[in-house]
């Protein structure tokens, strides 16, 4: 078999799609077939294994897609399980990239993308609308590797760092645009119940966090008059909930736009925030004022979802966590 | 010119399921409906409706909005404050606030329907400080109705 020259070859392994000890990669299913007519010719392509190879399945993806300037990552899934979804490959690279961090697109060949249909193939791009950010911020920031969370995806894949350690940089930098970058990128590939696993999937309050969901979600389409559950909102929720690690369950609700909102509270303590389009939270904090005076501290603001508790105005909430 | 419920008046906010979490308020049900540019959040003048039996108020409450409504959630309830109360209470928390107006602004079908005034700069502030000033929640939904 030959591999094509821009191939990189890596293996992925996820113990939640069900890889068994047994599970050995066999370079000699790599797809040899990736790279022709209609696929970005500057695309690098790496496969991620998910569940056991005993029957090669592979389709390429990026057919008929125009070169973009960015460079394009396409994975490809070896699989022999039809249970394999793209979910499935979500939840790896959510872990492996903190999903937050990179726009994820998919597709299967002639079907519209579906998390519950079997994964042909998904592909990881920059967005478009970013390429003015990232060209900027290459421009000012050359080196942009050596990021130690990407260590393990830069082994596999030396260029894949390049595109992670840019978001993530972005993220910081550019603060709400990039969680607003975020929520286009993903738009219309991602509908309520993908999220919802996704969300039952994170360690901690995530399975209560789910389930309270899903019953609003119930109630919502008993009650007429109020919007359904926002889509956009419950993305920046995610992406709140894979900032924060051992944070308490909070009291759940929608707000008459449909957005999610999340308080927590103690004694006098209140933190509570919603969360809306464009990755944005807002919050607003209740806390007794130091001193013993009886009076009340207030504070409100607006911050990208995934910062809502890692800055400085948000800090006297850390009661928030277990 | 609609009139001012005095201070000494109470109101009841209807809180959809979704507001609540386990039996508890949360500030949403206090938040406008931005998607459909409201301005007013909706309430009822509770000695509208009679002077001062609670329990004849709500009953009455409920009977309206089973008439109004599609369907009234079991799950649902109403919660009532002091206009008073619920005035000082968003100004003391948001001095910068506009300080918050109640008028009563009768509907064919709803005679004591009201709004508050005021609320859509910080509103997730005021909605926060307005359910600090809820005096007490009862069914929206008579278990009779």
């Amino acid at each position: 078999m030959t591999h094509s020259r821009n191939m990189a070859v890596a293996r992925v392994r996820s113990p939640n799609v069900g890889l068994s000890g047994g599970t050995r990669w066999d370079p000699d299913i790599v797809p040899h077939d990736i790279g022709p007519s209609g696929t970005d010719a500057s695309a690098e392509f790496v496969d991620l294994v998910v569940g056991t190879p005993v029957e090669t399945q592979r389709v390429h993806i990026g057919s008929g897609k125009p070169p973009s300037a960015m460079t394009t990552h396409s994975y490809t899934v070896i699989s022999s399980s039809a249970a394999t979804t793209s979910q499935d490959v979500l939840s790896v690279l959510s872990r492996e990239f903190g999903n937050k961090r990179i726009a994820i697109a998919g597709e299967t060949i002639g079907r519209a993308w579906d998390p519950y249909f079997t994964l042909h193939g998904f592909e990881i791009r920059e967005p478009q609308s970013l390429q003015p950010e990232m060209q900027a911020a290459r421009n000012e920031k050359l080196n942009l590797t050596g990021l130690a969370r990407w260590v393990t995806i830069s082994q596999l894949w030396p260029s894949l760092r390049i595109t992670a350690a840019v978001f993530g940089d972005l993220s910081e930098d550019l603060g709400s645009g990039a969680a607003s970058i975020r929520g286009t990128s993903e738009s219309g590939t991602r509908n309520f119940e993908s999220i919802i696993r996704e969300i039952a999937a994170t360690p901690g309050c995530g399975p209560a966090v789910s389930n309270r969901l899903r019953e609003l979600r119930l109630q919502q389409s008993e009650d007429s008059e109020s919007a359904e559950v926002s889509i956009e909102s419950l993305k920046s929720f995610v992406a709140f909930l894979h900032s924060v690690r051992g944070i308490r369950l909070p009291s759940l609700s929608l707000t008459p736009d449909g957005n999610i909102y999340a308080s927590w509270r103690k004694y006098d303590r209140v933190f509570s925030a919603e969360f809306r389009s464009g990755g944005l939270a807002t919050y607003v904090l209740f806390r007794p004022a130091l001193g013993g005076t009886g009076s009340k501290l207030r504070s409100t603001g607006s911050v990208p979802a995934g910062q809502l508790l890692s800055i400085p105005e948000t800090s006297p909430a850390v009661w928030a966590f277990s | 010119m609609a009139s001012a419920v005095p201070d000494s008046g109470h109101v009841a906010r209807y809180c959809s399921p979704l507001r609540i979490d386990h039996g508890e308020l949360q500030a949403s049900a206090f938040l406008l409906r931005r998607d459909k540019n409201e301005k007013v959040l909706s309430v009822n003048w509770l000695e509208k409706i009679h002077p001062s039996d609670r329990a004849e108020q709500i009953r009455l409450l409920q009977q309206t909005f089973a008439e109004k409504m599609a369907r009234v959630s079991a799950a649902a309830e109403f919660a009532v404050l002091n206009v008073g109360g619920l005035r000082k209470n968003v100004a003391d928390g948001c001095p910068e606030c506009p300080l918050l107006e109640v008028r009563h602004l009768p509907k064919q079908d709803d005679p004591s329907h009201s709004g508050i005034f005021g609320i859509e700069r910080d509103d997730q502030l005021v909605a926060e400080l307005l359910l600090e000033a809820v005096l007490n929640h009862y069914p929206a939904r008579s278990p009779r109705l």
